[in-house]
Formats: C-alpha cells, structure tokens, sequence
C-alpha cells in the first residue's frame, strides 16, 4: 500500500470519526515516503550521460585514431567499474549496480568495437561466452537481480547469434546458463528470477531443437521435465512462478502444433517410447513432489504437457481442447485461490484459446462476415460470465477498501 | 570479508582490461613482426550483402579445388584445415592443403582454415576469419560493386594469428 493511499483513505476515517487525528497521524508515519524518486533520478541522469557519451563516440568513430578509441573503451570500462563500486560501498546500491551494469556492457562493446577495429569475423558464439563471464561473476558478487537479468540476456542473446548466424547451438552458454545465472537463482530464488530462468532454458532448448533438426515435440518433455523439477524446490512463491513459465511455454508450444498438425504431416515427432518412458518418469517425479508439498490437485497442470501431437488427425483438436481445459484451470484455481495474477493470466489466455480455435476451426465453414460476428458475440458472453464470476468473488470478501 | 570482495572486484576489472587490451595488442603485434600476403578476391554468395559499415569478401583461396588436398578423406565441416600459399606474380595462390600443420618452407606461408558448410559441393570451401572488412559507415557501396576485383593485404603471424592491413582494387595499381 502506498503512502498516498493511506493519507486519502486515512482522511476519510477520520471525518467518519473512525480514528482520531492523532492516530492518523501515527498510521500514516507508518507508511514512510519511498525513495522512488531520490534513487531513480542518479539512475536515468547516469543512462543519460552514458548514453550521451556512447553517441558522440559512435558519431566521430572513425575520425578518431585506434589508439586513441581503445584508451577511450577501457577508461569508460573501468570508470563505470569504479564509481558503481564506490557508490555500492557506500549504499547507494541502485546507482552503483547500475554503474556496474554499464561497465559490464561496456566490456561488451569493447569486445565487438575492437573485433571491428582490426575486422574479425565471428564464426561462433565466443565473444558472448567471454562477455558473460565477467557478468555472472558480478551477479554471484552482488545478488542483484537487476545483473542477474543483464547477465541472463547477454547468454540468451549470445545462444540466439548463435543458432541464427552458424545454425548452431553453444555447448558453452548453456552450461553458463544452467550452472552460471540457474545457480545463482536456487540460491538466491525470487519469482522474476526462476521466471525468467525456466524460459531461458526452454528458449535454448527450441533453438537446439530447431538446429539440429529434431522433433519440436521434444520441447514438451523439457517443459514437462523444468515443472517437474521445480515440484521439489520448497519456496512456494518461486515454485509457482517457475512452474507457470513452463506452463505458459508449453501453452504456446501447443498453440504451434494447432497451426501445424493440419498443415504439413509431415512435421517428425519424436521417438514415442523413449518419450513415453521419460514422460512417465518425470511425471512420478511430478506426483511425488506434490505429494510432499500437499499439491497433488496440481497435478492437473500435466495437462499441457500431453503429447498429442503423437495423434495426427485429431491432434489439432486435441490441443484447442488443452488450450481451453488449462486456461479455464487457471481461472478456478485464480478464483479459488483469490490470486488475481492467476486470474489474469488465465482471462487473457481464454480469449486467446477462444481467439485461434475460433480462426483454425470455423474458418472453412462459416461466411467471412459470420465469422467476426460470431466472434465478436463469444468475446461478448464470454466477458459477461467472467465479469459475474469477479463480481461474486468481490462479494464474497466483502465491500474491499476503495478500490474495485 | 569486505576486503576480500574488494579484491574480487578489482581483479575482475583487471582481467578484463587485460583481454581487451592484450586482444589489441596481440593485432598491433600481428602488424609488427606478421608476413605480408596478398590476396585476389572472388564472388560472394549472393547471401552476402553490404551491412552499413561493413563488406563480406570472398576470395580466390576461400573455394579451392580438390586436387590440392594432401590428406585421405574429404575433411568434415567445420574441421580445420592448413592451407600451403606460394607467391606467383603479384599474389598469393595455394598450393596445396593438409589436415595437419605442415613445415612451412622457404617462399610459403602457411594459413590455417576451417571448413565452412557453404559453397559449391565439388570444391574445398575454406573460411580463414578476415572475410569482412569495416569501412565507415555508409561509404561500402562502391566497395561492395568492386570487392570482386579487389586485392586484401594480409598479415600473418608466425603464431598463425591474421589481420587485414588494407584493401585496393585492380585498377589503381595499373
């Protein structure tokens, strides 16, 4: 809750003789002022300056002499390096991470300016894999989780050159991902941390799929194997917020085979027993990890990760049916449990299921027109019940403070 | 604890000055003690274009023929090569090509390659790491008409390490 909330609502309570304005004084000095803006403004005016700097160096680059631009690099390197240092020690955490963050990009520049200074040519990921180490070292050093993200974009970006430019994946970056950046979140988990750390893995993993020309199917088993692998990390919060990127993941994997199952039949699939084995074992996996936490009605959630694609004619339909059964889960479960991130995610992923059925189903039958009345009719119902069903949960709690 | 984090820290900037300046000082080096050679270029795959800043170059030894290998079976991709390179007139052709790093002889440079997983089949496609050259931003256009006709000084490092020192076309020689 914020200070300026309580100080609007706190006037109200006051005037209906609810506290005095003694007490309002002491509820609302509960509530200090955030230091929003005294620790933003070092932070953007440093982005500001940095970025000022990097532009007039790009613009005169070449009329400077090599010596000359080199210095310049390793300077700039080591003065973010220094003052994020210094400002760190001595708590001015955000604009001194910030700081490091520039030296760290910084050190990446310097690898691809001075890579153009004497024109090499990449034939594999490796200035990426040399960015990175710097990054994780600082992310282990400081627990930031803001280095944390920078240093898990530089691998993501670094394993996307990669498959894009030479058709292949980095052995290399995704053992930094896995054992770099995914060490750092089991020890130090947080919600955007695993969140974004599942996707990761499941982005390297597609991009091996999709270089070495394996089945794609083979995503689901990964996805599967991620969710059953966070069942056994005790913190809840972390669990869920891991567990529900591997889940969005495999909702989209399924959206792709909706699109592809009818279209070409000729997709491979991958080896049914090997997968068929592997699946069941993670879903014991699965099945005992909830057991311990007392999850098991969770277990729905496997839903997703179905192969369906083993199906060929009815697969697509298969899929639509697990796009609306999973979204509509996590409706209930958001409605059941009164979490509003679950509701939303689960609203938003509903239209969506209602969205591609909609255009991969009724297409070849329905008149154009018909189709966005239709349409735009389902959306209609659809908001109606979901609005009455929001509706009861907010009567349910009760009239809840100002807001609706 | 504190200091020892302090010395983590500084050890880290120092490391990584160290590899941005001993990558710099290892191409100044190249152009110090590194044996010149020079290079005709030849078509690129039409794949190639001008980046903005940069040219793609292709160059006559960069798709050899078959006869010159000296090794038993055909290397696979990405394995890496040593390409044999004898002065003849004003440029350096290959001479021949081996699996393992030869004696380099009097008159020869030796170049190391990989093979790359583009190109004619009945050739030996090689790719050595100075296929792209940087021109200021914009001014490749007439580079990019020309690369074809062009000749790229190189230099080699008894190391192996290579850098390009310069680009001119046929034309102006004469």
């Amino acid at each position: 809750m914020s200070r300026k909330w309580v100080e609007e609502e706190g006037r109200h309570w006051v005037d209906r003789g609810i506290i005095s304005e003694e007490q309002y004084g002491q509820i609302v000095a509960l509530y200090p002022h955030k230091k929003i803006v005294s620790e933003r403004l070092p932070i953007f005016a440093a982005i500001l300056v940095g970025a000022g700097i990097l532009t007039f160096i790009a613009s005169n680059w070449s009329a400077i002499p090599q010596l000359i631009r080199l210095l310049m690099i390793l300077f700039a390197m080591g003065g973010f390096y220094w003052f994020g240092y210094r400002k760190e020690k001595r708590g001015a955490q955000a604009l001194g991470l910030s700081l490091i963050a520039l030296g760290i990009i910084t050190f990446g520049a310097g690898i691809f300016l001075i890579g153009q200074m004497f024109h090499l040519v990449a034939y594999d990921a490796r200035a990426f894999i040399i960015w990175s180490l710097p990054a994780i070292a600082l992310v282990w050093m400081y627990r930031s989780r803001w280095l944390y993200f920078l240093a898990l974009f530089i691998v993501d970006a670094g394993q996307v050159y990669s498959a894009i430019s030479f058709q292949q994946v980095s052995w290399l970056l995704l053992v930094l991902l896995l054992l770099g950046t995914g060490g750092y979140a089991l020890r130090h988990s947080g919600r955007a941390v695993f969140a974004s750390l599942v996707s990761s893995i499941l982005l390297h993993s597609l991009l091996y799929l999709i270089t070495e020309s394996q089945a794609i199917g083979w995503l689901a088993l990964i996805a599967a194997a991620l969710y059953a692998a966070l069942d056994w990390l005790p913190n809840r919060r972390t669990r869920m917020a891991g567990q529900l990127a591997a889940l969005v993941s495999a909702f989209f994997l399924a959206v792709f085979f909706i699109f592809l199952l009818g279209e070409m039949d000729r997709e491979p699939v991958p080896n049914p027993a090997v997968f068929l084995v592997l699946f069941a074992f993670t879903f014991a996996l699965s099945f005992f990890g909830k057991r311990k936490h007392k999850e098991t009605v969770a277990l729905l959630e496997w839903f997703i990760f179905l192969p369906f694609f083993y199906w060929e004619s009815a697969g697509d339909v298969m899929y639509l049916l697990v796009l609306f059964v999973f979204s509509g889960y996590l409706l209930w479960i958001g409605y059941r449990e009164e979490g509003s991130g679950r509701v939303n995610a689960g609203t938003l992923l509903f239209l969506l299921s209602t969205f591609i059925g909609y255009i991969q189903v009724a297409w070849d039958f329905l008149p154009k027109s018909l189709f966005f009345l239709v349409g735009g009719l389902l959306l209609f119902a659809l908001n109606w019940f979901l609005q009455r069903q929001r509706r009861k949960l907010l009567e349910g709690n009760g009239r809840g403070g100002g807001r609706t | 604890m504190r200091q020892r984090k302090a010395r983590v820290f500084f050890v880290l900037l120092l490391l990584q000055a160290l590899f941005l300046g001993g990558m710099a000082a290892s191409y100044y080096a190249v152009d110090a003690v590194g044996k010149e050679l020079r290079l005709k270029t030849a078509p690129v795959d039409p794949r190639d274009l001008f980046y903005g800043d940069h040219v793609e170059l292709a160059y006559e030894i960069s798709s050899l023929p078959w006869t010159l290998w000296k090794g038993g079976a055909r290397p696979d991709k990405k394995e890496t090569v040593y390409v044999v390179l004898r002065r003849s007139g004003s440029h350096d052709a290959a001479v021949a090509v081996y699996p393992e790093k030869p004696e380099e002889k009097e008159g020869e440079t030796v170049l190391q390659a990989r093979v790359r997983s583009w190109g004619q089949p009945e050739q030996l496609n090689l790719v050595y790491g100075f296929e792209r050259y940087y021109v200021e931003e914009n001014t490749g256009k007439e580079l990019e008409e020309r690369r074809e006709q062009a000749t790229v000084s190189v230099k080699v490092a008894p190391w192996g390490q290579t850098k390009i020192i310069g680009l001119t076309f046929d034309e102006e020689k004469k």
